[in-house]
C-alpha cells in the first residue's frame, strides 16, 4: 500500500488439494485486489469449487498458503474467516423464515436485537425482499430464494463474498436478470467478490478478471478482453468464446492450412515448443466470407483464400453464423476438454450478408488486422 | 364417474376394525351392568395405586424418550460424521436391535444385570461384596431397560436424517461465523426435528405400551399397561376399561404436544442437497477416544443380545451359582423341533403374521391409492382413521378388540373372535395399517402417473402397463412396508399377551411362559429363533426390495 501499489485482499500461494488420486487443485496462485470481482471459470471438475471451498475454509490445502489482508489464515476455520458465501443450492435454513435466515450471521456475532432488525431489513431492502421478511423460505420462488441467500451473505458485511455458481439453479430468463442485479449490487456496495461458474457468458458479464482453470491448474488469469484476444493456450482460446481450430503446419510467415494457403498469425506465440503438430485458432468474426465466383480477385495480392461450400447458416440477430465445409484444410472438432456442438470439418464464420445460400461455393480468409493464434496441438 | 365401492369398502373396513372396537371400550368404561355410571372413573382417580400407575407410565415414557435420545443421537452423530477403523461395521451393528422385539432384549437383561446376572456377580466378586451391588427392580430398572432397548429408534432415524441432511446449510452457518455448538443447536438439530420427533413418538408409544419390562423388573412398581392386565385377570372389567381409556388419552395428548412441536417442519432441503463430508478424526486424543467410545458403546449395547445366544446353549439347571455358565448343549434347539409345546408357537407366529401382512398389503394398497389419487369428501377422515392405530398403544387396541369381539351380534358387526385363531391376525392387521399405508402412500406419491399414459400411448395394454410400469415402480415401497409389518407381527407381544389362547400362542408369549417356568435355555432359544427369523426375512426380502428399487428409485 505504501508505494501506491494496492495490497491484495486475498492471496493464494501455491495451493494444492488432493482427494486420493485426484489432484483437485494443483499449485494454484492467485491474488484478489480490494473491490475486485474475480471469477474462477472452467468446465465441471476443473477444481474451481474446491478452490472456493479452500478459501472459505471448508477444505484445508495439502500444500500452500492462504493469506487474507497479509495474515496467514490457512488453518483458520470458516467461522473465523467470516467470508460470506452464497451456495449453489442456496443452503437456506428451512426451519427459519426469510428474516431469521438473513439475521443468522448477525445473531452469531451477538449483535444487539435492535441493530439486527435494522441491518436485516436494510439488507432485504437492497435485494428487494423486505415485504417478504416473515415468509418461510420454502414459500419463495427460486429467484427469491437466491436473493435471500445473497442477502444472508451480505448482512454480515463480509470483507470477501464467495459465490458458488449461484445462478445455475435459475431458469434462463431469470438468470440474466439476476446476473444484472448481482452486478449492480456488487458495484454499488464496492464488494470484493470471488465467483465460480462454468458459464463464460456469466463470467464475462460480471468479472473484472477471470481465472480460467482446467484439471486443477490455472491456465490464464486476466480481464475478459485479454482472455478473448490473447488466450494463453489452446484450451483457453477454445473455452472462452467460439473458435475454429484448424490443424496446420508451421511455416515462415504463418500457418499453412492447405497447399498454397498460408495465413499470417499474431506474434508473441510460443516458439519454444518443438512439436510438429500445430493448430490455428480463428474466431468466427475474425474471418471474411465471400462468394466463390470471382476468380480475378484470387490472383491479386493479399492473404490466400480457403475454398468451401456453405453447409448451413443460422440467424444470430446482428449477423448470420455460417458453417462452411472447407476443401484441403483439416478442422478439428474444437478445443479439447470442452464439449462442443460443432462438427468436425466445418469452419464457422460470422457474416452480415444474407446472400450466400446453403450449398453455394464460398471463400474464406482472415479479416485485415484479425488476430489468429498458433498453438502446439496439445491439450 | 369412478366406481364408489372401493371408497365405501375402505371406510367400512376402517370404521369396523379401527374405530368401532374403541367405542366399546368407552361404553364399557361408563357402564356397570346396564346402568350408566362414572363410578369406575371416580374409583380410578381416587385410588392411590391407579394414580401411581398413571404417573409411572408417564414419567417412565418421558424418561425413556430422553435417555434413549441421549444414547441414540450421539451414537448416530459419531458413526455418521467421523471416519475411523471399524466405523461401518459397528455402525451397522448398532442398528441390529431394531430387529429384536423388546421382550427378547428384556429377558437377556435378567441374565446380565439381574440379581444373579453375569455382570452383577462379576462386580460383586471383584468388589468382594456380601450382597449384589444393585437390585434391578422398580422404576429406574424399567427406565434402564427401556433406554437400553429403545435407543435404536433414535439411532436409526437420526442416522437416516443425517444422511439426508443438506450439509451446505451447516457450512453456510459456519461461513456466517457461527461456532460449532451454535451450528449444532441452531441449524443441524432443528433440521433433524422430524427425525427426532418421529423417534420420540416411537419410543413414547413403545414405553406407554411396554409390558414386559415393568412385568419382569417392576417389582411393586405400577404402570398402566400392567395394571390393565392385572385388572382384567382379577375380573374388574370396568376398571380395566377405564385404565385403557386413560392410557389412550394420555398417549393422544402427548402425541398432540409432539405434533405441535413438529408442525410446519416439513424440512425437505430447499434445493438439491450436498451430503456431509465425513471427517477423519484429527486431534490425537480424539483419534483414540472416539473409536473406543463408539465401539465400546456398541459392544455394551449388544451385550444383552450376545448373552441371549450364550444362554440358549446352556444346559438346563446347570447354571446356578457360577458367574458364567460352563456346560453347553444343543438340547434347547433340539427341543424346538421335537417338542410340539415349543414348535407350535413358532408355527403360529409365522402363520398369523403371514395372514395379517397379506391383508395389510391388499387393503393398504387400495387405501393408499384412494388417499393419493382420488379427491373426495372425507379424505381427511379416511386418513385419520388409517393413522389412528399409530397413535394408540398396542395395549389399548388389544383391549378394544377383546371387548368388541367377545360378543356375537352379527347385525351389529360383532362376532366372537376372542378365543379363536382370528383375533390375533386381526390385531396385527389393525396395528400395522398405518405403517403399510404410509409406505404405500409414499411410493404412490413418488410414482408419476403420466408414465402410465406414456406407456399406454406407446401401445401397451392395461395389463402390460400395470405389470411393466406400475408394479415395478410401486411395489418396492409397498414391499418394504409389508416386510416391516411382517416382522412387527412376528415379534408382537404387547397385544398378543392380552388376546392369545393356549392353542394360538405366539413365540413371544411362549418365551414369557418358559421364563416363568425358569427354563432360561428354552426361552433364550426361542428368542434366538425369533431374531433369526426376522433377520432372515430382512435378508431375503430386503435384497428383493433393493434389487427392485433402482427401477423406482428417483
Amino acid at each position: 500500500m505504501s508505494e501506491g501499489a494496492v495490497a491484495p485482499v486475498l492471496r493464494l500461494a501455491r495451493v494444492t488439494r488432493r482427494f486420493g488420486e485426484v489432484t483437485a487443485v494443483d499449485d494454484l496462485s492467485l491474488e484478489i485486489l480490494p473491490g475486485e470481482f474475480v471469477t474462477l471459470l472452467g468446465p465441471s471438475g476443473c477444481g474451481k469449487t474446491t478452490a472456493l471451498r479452500l478459501i472459505a475454509g471448508f477444505e484445508a490445502p495439502d500444500a500452500g498458503t492462504v493469506h487474507f489482508r497479509g495474515e496467514d489464515i490457512t488453518g483458520w476455520p470458516p467461522q473465523r474467516r467470516g467470508f460470506g458465501m452464497v451456495f449453489q443450492n442456496y443452503a437456506l435454513f428451512p426451519h427459519l423464515n426469510v428474516f431469521e435466515n438473513v439475521a443468522f450471521g448477525l445473531r452469531a456475532r451477538n449483535v444487539a436485537d435492535r441493530d439486527v432488525r435494522r441491518r436485516v431489513l436494510a439488507t432485504l431492502e437492497v435485494v428487494d425482499l423486505a415485504p417478504l421478511a416473515e415468509r418461510p423460505v420454502q414459500a419463495l420462488s427460486g429467484g427469491q430464494q437466491q436473493r435471500v441467500a445473497v442477502a444472508r451473505a451480505l448482512a454480515i458485511e463480509p470483507p470477501l463474498l464467495l459465490l458458488d455458481e449461484p445462478l445455475s439453479n435459475l431458469d434462463q430468463a431469470l438468470r440474466v436478470q439476476t446476473r444484472n442485479d448481482l452486478r449492480r449490487l456488487v458495484k454499488e456496495l464496492g464488494i470484493t467478490a470471488l465467483f465460480v461458474t462454468h458459464d463464460q457468458e456469466e463470467a464475462f458479464d460480471l468479472s473484472d478478471r477471470i481465472a480460467v482453470m482446467q484439471a486443477g491448474r490455472l491456465r490464464q488469469l486476466g480481464s475478459p478482453q485479454t482472455l478473448y484476444r490473447e488466450p494463453a493456450d489452446r484450451f483457453v482460446a477454445g473455452f472462452v468464446g467460439r473458435a475454429n481450430v484448424l490443424e496446420v503446419e508451421r511455416v515462415d510467415g504463418g500457418a499453412k492450412l492447405a497447399p498454397g494457403v498460408v495465413w499470417p498469425v499474431s506474434d508473441g506465440r510460443p516458439a519454444a515448443s518443438r512439436g510438429d503438430r500445430w493448430v490455428l485458432l480463428a474466431r468466427p468474426e475474425d474471418l471474411d466470407l465471400l462468394d466463390g465466383r470471382d476468380a480475378a480477385e484470387e490472383r491479386g495480392a493479399g492473404v490466400p483464400y480457403l475454398h468451401g461450400r456453405v453447409r448451413d447458416r443460422r440467424f444470430r440477430g446482428e449477423a448470420f453464423l455460417y458453417r462452411v465445409e472447407v476443401e484441403g484444410a483439416r478442422v478439428s472438432s474444437g478445443a479439447k476438454g470442452r464439449a462442443s456442438g460443432r462438427e468436425a470439418g466445418l469452419v464457422e464464420v460470422v457474416a452480415a450478408t444474407e446472400d450466400l445460400a446453403v450449398g453455394s461455393t464460398v471463400r474464406i480468409r482472415p479479416k485485415r488486422g484479425a488476430r489468429l493464434h498458433l498453438f502446439p496441438d496439445v491439450a | 364417474m369412478r366406481a364408489r365401492w372401493p371408497l365405501v369398502f375402505a371406510f367400512a373396513v376402517l370404521l369396523w376394525a379401527v374405530l368401532y372396537p374403541h367405542l366399546f371400550v368407552l361404553i364399557d368404561s361408563v357402564r356397570v351392568g346396564e346402568v350408566f355410571s362414572l363410578d369406575a372413573y371416580r374409583a380410578f382417580f381416587t385410588t392411590r395405586a391407579e394414580l401411581e400407575a398413571l404417573w409411572g407410565s408417564l414419567w417412565i415414557s418421558v424418561g425413556s424418550v430422553i435417555l434413549s435420545a441421549l444414547i441414540g443421537v450421539p451414537l448416530a452423530f459419531l458413526f455418521a460424521r467421523f471416519e475411523f477403523p471399524g466405523r461401518s461395521l459397528f455402525g451397522a451393528l448398532a442398528a441390529l436391535p431394531v430387529l429384536l422385539p423388546p421382550l427378547v432384549g428384556v429377558i437377556s437383561f435378567l441374565f446380565l444385570y439381574g440379581e444373579s446376572g453375569m455382570v452383577t456377580r462379576s462386580v460383586q466378586g471383584i468388589l468382594g461384596l456380601e450382597t449384589p451391588p444393585w437390585r434391578l427392580v422398580g422404576g429406574p430398572a424399567v427406565l434402564f431397560v427401556h433406554a437400553y432397548s429403545m435407543y435404536v429408534y433414535f439411532y436409526l432415524l437420526v442416522s437416516a436424517g443425517l444422511a439426508r441432511l443438506d450439509a451446505s446449510a451447516a457450512q453456510a452457518a459456519e461461513s456466517l461465523g457461527a461456532s460449532r455448538l451454535r451450528v449444532l443447536l441452531k441449524v443441524t438439530l432443528p433440521m433433524l426435528a422430524p427425525s427426532l420427533g418421529a423417534a420420540s413418538v416411537l419410543v413414547f408409544m413403545s414405553s406407554m405400551a411396554s409390558f414386559s419390562a415393568p412385568y419382569v423388573f417392576g417389582g411393586g412398581f405400577r404402570v398402566l399397561s400392567t395394571q390393565i392386565v392385572a385388572s382384567r385377570v382379577n375380573g374388574e372389567m370396568t376398571l380395566a376399561m377405564v385404565e385403557t381409556v386413560v392410557l389412550a388419552l394420555a398417549s393422544l395428548a402427548f402425541l398432540g404436544v409432539l405434533r405441535r412441536f413438529e408442525r410446519g417442519q416439513e424440512l425437505a432441503a430447499v434445493g438439491k442437497g450436498v451430503p456431509a463430508p465425513r471427517h477423519p478424526v484429527v486431534s490425537r486424543s480424539a483419534r483414540w477416544l472416539l473409536p473406543v467410545l463408539g465401539v465400546g458403546a456398541v459392544v455394551l449395547l449388544l451385550l444383552p443380545h450376545l448373552t441371549l445366544v450364550l444362554v440358549s446353549f446352556v444346559e438346563e439347571g446347570t447354571w446356578t451359582t457360577e458367574i458364567l455358565p460352563s456346560q453347553f448343549t444343543l438340547d434347547n434347539y433340539g427341543a424346538l423341533f421335537s417338542d410340539p409345546q415349543l414348535w407350535v408357537p413358532v408355527r403360529n407366529s409365522l402363520q398369523m403374521a403371514t395372514i395379517a401382512t397379506a391383508a395389510n398389503l391388499a387393503f393398504c394398497f387400495l387405501l393408499a391409492y384412494l388417499l393419493v389419487r382420488r379427491q373426495f369428501k372425507g379424505r381427511g377422515a379416511l386418513l385419520f382413521l388409517a393413522m389412528l392405530p399409530w397413535a394408540l398403544p398396542g395395549t389399548v387396541i388389544a383391549m378394544a378388540l377383546a371387548t368388541a369381539f367377545s360378543v356375537n351380534q352379527p347385525w351389529f358387526g360383532r362376532f366372537v373372535l376372542v378365543g379363536t385363531f382370528w383375533i390375533l391376525p386381526l390385531a396385527y392387521f389393525v396395528r400395522n395399517i398405518p405403517l403399510v399405508a404410509q409406505s404405500a402412500m409414499a411410493s404412490f406419491r413418488q410414482y408419476d402417473f403420466a408414465m402410465e399414459d406414456a406407456a399406454r400411448g406407446l401401445g401397451a395394454s392395461w395389463w402390460e402397463t400395470t405389470r411393466r410400469v406400475a408394479a415395478p415402480l410401486v411395489l418396492p415401497g409397498l414391499a418394504a412396508g409389508g416386510l416391516l409389518a411382517f416382522v412387527t407381527a412376528l415379534g408382537d407381544f404387547v397385544s398378543s399377551v392380552l388376546l392369545y389362547t393356549f392353542r394360538t400362542r405366539p413365540i413371544s408369549v411362549e418365551i414369557l411362559s418358559q421364563l416363568r417356568a425358569f427354563d432360561f435355555g428354552a426361552a433364550s432359544a426361542l428368542g434366538v429363533v425369533l431374531a433369526l427369523l426376522m433377520t432372515l426375512v430382512f435378508a431375503v426380502g430386503g435384497r428383493w426390495v433393493r434389487s427392485a428399487a433402482p427401477a423406482g428409485g428417483r
